[in-house]
């Protein structure tokens, strides 16, 4: 099921950026993109009846779910913060220099 | 017209991802024993063939008991060197992008609870995100959680002082613990011959003071995320400003 | 001691953050030791990063294939760093981290730490795109090449779940059916926008023609050598050659949109960064017909393709008012786009000549036909802007520098002698081709005996 959510997740993020016009609602679709797929890399690593992968006092025996795909999701978002933090100082220029983030405009405003 | 074309892309690529999906197995059924994470788990990379027990088991080939951590650290630091690097960059980036910006000031009353609660809460939230990174190889968090638990402190400090403003030691923070980490690999090198060796006894699994460099490198990642982070709000904040 | 390739640049980028002005100073001194380790280096060296044993930890894999595409990088990170000018303050932190990223990207035998790698190359690269003021096709950038990283984690992790680990040696050792092509799908829309294949590539023209004379000189160069190499490691060492098929169609595609696009543009840098995204879909399209001739020839058109782009580039974004006052530059300019074009004598001419060969005998007809057509569109649009540019009266110079000159002078030079010689990038290119095809031995030096 998480498999499906995400899937359609990454549709969404794929139909916002294809279809919207402001360029602050591509960088959405692009952090939706990017949770979709983390969503997606976490669940890869469930397996039923399993816990979290610490030992502790409550599971001090190995009877664990497999870490790798959390390890791998924390340096994916980690990853995904630092590209937004780009988009969004790129956005503050853009609206800057072109006075709006309507992509069209954007255009007109080149040539 | 537009709207349509898109709408088939996305339905496309959906599709396309469902199929993909058949090849793999399903949720929750995973063969972990066909993955090199059981050896992860067992910690039996270099041929351990015990069972680990929490606060029993020692001198293991990676101490701590937070498993997420041991790959991240250690089986896997090198990925998370990168993962520091790309942050860095997005942060080096942001302040090169904003250099020059013209800059307006909102003449904003900072809320009378945010301030008083501020003076309550804020040394807490620094405890909390400090807690978070030193027992990262023990309990859920780590750095990465951890210095952003701090910089949403420094979040707060901004929302409720209007003229605060974050010093320029933060970057020198920053700057010297992203080389703390590198320094850690180097050291590794010297007496080990091989990059990010774990150098330190791993100790009693589950004991905080085990795992060898493991908590130090969170501890140094912990700060460089904080100031990392908070340099980012900092720079966005200042957007605002004459 | 290769991991020091990695961390000693990556040490600087961090302490040049309080020490302003050092990463400038640094730059070629840490350049000529990566190519010191280089020299002392013998192939293959396995680096398990952390001690720990290949398909578990990360491992640097220095074979035939990585050895000259890193030598090739910092020799261009070398020529760069001896023309500071070009780079702004602020920014040469920026060069830094990308010579990390750039020298992890290939070194890497890990699919995940290559997606890392990949991503902080993006990361400086937006930053490097955004240089002199370009914030909307920097953010075209972003955007797109954060899609094209996400298609890459995700191939990345249907690799793990076939496979078990992330390691390229031992993803390559299994064999995982019907996946393979899922993942090798993944992959090609996860390259596809670094490689920039043709519906991915809008973004070239808008961050390579910015007016910034480091932004295409670098990415056009270094970077795309090593994302071509990516390519290759990929799609025939890990993936076997699944799916090659749609990569060769997409490379034919890329050189007709491309040089087609090409011809059209009305001012030079656009021209330029246009015959770039033609240029990488010929290397694709040589390199996804698997065999040894066309990988060589394919490395072979990309080093002579560095070669002049770091010529054309540096001098497209200086020269306004021609070469009359500037012979030498004006030399260089036309020896380098003679080469791209592929003239009998000139260093183009082997490539082109090599990748066509290697094409017939495998049968094929359909790629020395999009070669031939594309050069006969080249000539038409570099003469054009050659005869432009050498015709134009003017009374003053451009203020070249006297080192860029001095650089892109020595470069053609080399053009013109690889044309006669070919020996020297045609060995380095058939080692990287042999390496690249080695499946088996890729896979024993990293895994040892397992």
């Amino acid at each position: 099921m998480i498999y499906y959510i995400s899937i359609i997740l990454i549709g969404i993020g794929v139909y916002g950026l294809l279809s919207q016009k402001n360029l602050f609602k591509h960088l959405i679709s692009l952090a939706l993109i990017d949770t979709a797929i983390n969503l997606f890399i976490v669940s890869t690593g469930y397996i039923n009846g399993k816990e979290a992968p610490i030992y502790s006092e409550f599971t001090p025996i190995a009877n664990f779910v497999d870490p790798l795909p959390q390890a791998l999701v924390l340096t994916a978002i980690v990853i995904g913060v630092g590209v937004l933090a780009l988009g969004a100082a790129m956005l503050i220029k853009i609206k800057e220099k072109y006075g709006t983030l309507n992509v069209e405009e954007i255009r007109r405003g080149d040539k | 017209m537009r709207r349509f074309l898109s709408a088939l892309i996305a339905l496309g690529l959906i599709i396309i991802l469902l199929e993909f999906l058949n090849l793999i197995p399903d949720f929750g059924n995973v063969d972990l024993s066909k993955r090199v994470s059981n050896s992860f788990i067992n910690k039996s990379v270099d041929g351990n063939n015990e069972t680990i027990e929490f606060k029993k088991s020692k001198d293991l080939e990676d101490g701590s008991a937070n498993v997420v951590t041991s790959i991240v650290v250690n089986y896997r630091s090198f990925d998370t060197l990168g993962e520091v690097t790309v942050l860095f960059t997005a942060a080096l980036g942001v302040g090169l992008i904003l250099k020059g910006l013209r800059r307006k000031r909102f003449y904003r009353e900072p809320n009378f609870i945010l301030k008083t609660a501020n003076g309550i809460l804020l040394p807490l939230i620094f405890l909390f995100g400090a807690y978070i990174f030193i027992h990262g190889h023990l309990t859920p968090g780590g750095g990465f959680p951890g210095g952003t638990i701090i910089a949403a402190g420094i979040l707060v400090l901004y929302l409720s002082n209007e003229k605060f403003e974050l010093s320029h030691r933060a970057k020198i923070l920053e700057s010297g613990m992203g080389t703390v980490y590198v320094l850690f690999g180097l050291v590794g090198l010297i007496l080990s011959g091989i990059f990010l060796r774990n150098f330190l006894p791993t100790g009693v699994i589950g004991e905080l003071f085990s795992a060898g460099i493991v908590p130090l490198i969170y501890v140094a990642i912990g700060f460089k995320v904080g100031a990392e982070l908070s340099n980012l709000i900092s720079e966005f904040q200042k957007e605002g400003q004459q | 001691m290769i991991s020091l390739m990695i961390a000693i640049p990556l040490l600087f980028a961090f302490v040049s953050i309080v020490f302003k002005g050092l990463a400038k100073y640094a730059l070629p001194f840490i350049v000529l030791l990566n190519i010191l380790i280089l020299l002392i280096a013998s192939t293959p060296v396995v680096e398990n990063i952390g001690g720990w044993k290949a398909p578990f930890g990360i491992s640097l894999v220095l074979d035939d294939a990585s050895y000259y595409v890193v030598l090739v990088v910092n020799l261009i990170f070398l020529l760069l760093s001896l023309i500071p000018q070009i780079i702004d303050k602020g920014y040469d932190t920026i060069i830094l981290l990308l010579l990390t990223s750039t020298n992890g990207l290939v070194l890497t035998g890990d699919l995940f730490n290559s997606f890392v790698f990949i991503e902080i190359t993006a990361a400086a690269a937006y930053i490097l795109a955004y240089h002199r003021n370009n914030p909307y096709g920097a953010f075209k950038y972003l955007i797109i090449g954060g899609i094209s990283g996400s298609f890459y984690l995700l191939g990345t992790i249907f690799s793990y779940v076939g496979a078990g680990s992330l390691n390229m040696a031992h993803i390559s050792n299994n064999s995982f059916g019907q996946l393979t092509a899922a993942i090798a799908i993944l992959f090609i829309l996860g390259l596809g926008v670094e490689a920039k294949l043709f519906p991915l590539a809008g973004w070239v023209p808008d961050v390579y023609a910015s007016g910034s004379s480091l932004t295409p000189t670098i990415l056009g160069t270094a970077i795309t050598f090593a994302i071509m190499y990516l390519t290759g490691r990929i799609f025939i060492t890990v993936l076997h050659g699944t799916f090659l098929d749609v990569l060769y169609i997409l490379g034919l595609l890329t050189v007709i949109v491309g040089e087609v696009a090409a011809l059209r543009q009305d001012k030079l840098l656009r021209a330029l960064a246009y015959s770039s995204i033609a240029q990488a879909g010929l290397v694709v399209a040589a390199i996804s017909l698997n065999n040894i001739d066309s990988l060589t020839g394919a490395y072979f058109h990309s080093m002579n393709d560095l070669t002049a782009k770091f010529i054309l580039f540096p001098i497209a974004t200086v020269v306004i008012k021609g070469f009359e006052k500037d012979r030498l530059a004006g030399f260089a300019f036309s020896v380098a786009s003679f080469s791209l074009i592929g003239f009998p004598l000139f260093a183009g001419f082997r490539s082109k000549l090599l990748i066509i060969s290697s094409a017939f005998s495998a049968g094929n007809y359909i790629l020395p036909a999009v070669l031939f057509f594309a050069s006969i569109v080249e000539a038409a649009y570099l003469l054009k802007w050659n005869i432009k540019l050498w015709f134009e009266k003017s009374d003053t110079s451009n203020n070249i520098p006297w080192n860029l000159k001095t650089i892109v002078l020595v470069l053609s030079i080399l053009l013109l002698i690889i044309g006669i010689y070919p020996d020297l990038y045609l060995d380095a290119s058939r080692k990287i081709a042999q390496s690249i095809l080695d499946t088996q031995g890729y896979i024993n030096s990293v895994l040892g005996g397992i």
